[in-house]
């Protein structure tokens, strides 16, 4: 069991605990996380799974829609165009739900010691996202090198999830 | 419409049917954590305990009563 803050609120999470991210005592921003806690009406935690669960289910989505594009799956009912257009409509609600994600994370629950490979593989994953976006919007030349920027945001995320999000829903 | 234009709306429906399922998984896997329901159980549970009390003073209220009778 968990205790809340802030608000003055005391508040259970059952008997799950999320190992990366655990709400800081102090010096963060109130507002931010009063924001927070009004927008998902006293779930944070619960909220974060859930986005963090959709942004991976979709990643991997993205990897079957990126080989289809890629011509390494040839599936009769999707060609590699639509396959590509899709993969790139999803690919941007993924960054919205991942910025949202990190919003939530950093300011709300903060960095703990314990939480260093969360911190370390999310801040990562942010980092290689951003040059992605670069490379596909501005920086064509650099096109090569989108199938290893894909299959590390890709890992990354995984990492992200499962050392934070896996942590919490397998209890 | 394309045939391209409707492979992509497919494609993104499936999107969407997975983040349904995601969704679903997910929070039945959580279960009743939320704050909510946590103090909907709280309150039954206050509630509970408040009637055993008012029973049990009832209870001795009615045993003294037979006290003073006899």
């Amino acid at each position: 069991m968990r205790a809340r803050r802030s608000a003055g609120t005391t508040r259970a999470f059952g008997d799950h605990e999320d190992r990366a991210c655990r709400p800081v005592a102090a010096g963060t921003n109130a507002s931010v996380e009063s924001f927070v806690e009004s927008l998902t009406r006293g779930n944070p935690t619960e909220v974060k799974v859930v986005l963090a669960s959709v942004a991976t289910a979709l990643a991997v989505y993205q990897l079957v829609l990126i080989c289809v594009a890629y011509a390494k799956l040839r599936p009769r009912f999707l060609a590699g165009e639509a396959a590509g257009r899709a993969h790139r409509a999803s690919g941007d609600a993924i960054v919205v739900l991942l910025v949202v994600v990190a919003v939530m994370c950093l300011g709300y629950f903060g960095i703990e010691d314990d939480g260093a490979l969360h911190a370390a593989t999310g801040a990562a994953l942010l980092v290689v996202l951003a040059v992605k976006v670069v490379v596909l919007r501005w920086w064509h030349a650099a096109g090569r090198m989108l199938p290893v920027l894909g299959g590390l945001v890709f890992g990354l995320l995984a990492l992200t999830w499962a050392s934070s999000a896996g942590a919490f829903l397998a209890g | 419409m394309r045939p391209q234009t409707v492979q992509m709306i497919g494609s993104l429906l499936v999107a969407l049917a997975i983040v349904a399922a995601v969704i679903v998984a997910v929070t039945a896997q959580l279960g009743p954590t939320s704050a909510a329901e946590l103090e909907a159980r709280q309150e039954r549970e206050r509630q509970r305990i408040e009637a055993q009390e008012e029973r049990r003073e009832r209870r001795q209220e009615r045993l003294e009563e037979l006290r003073e009778n006899r």
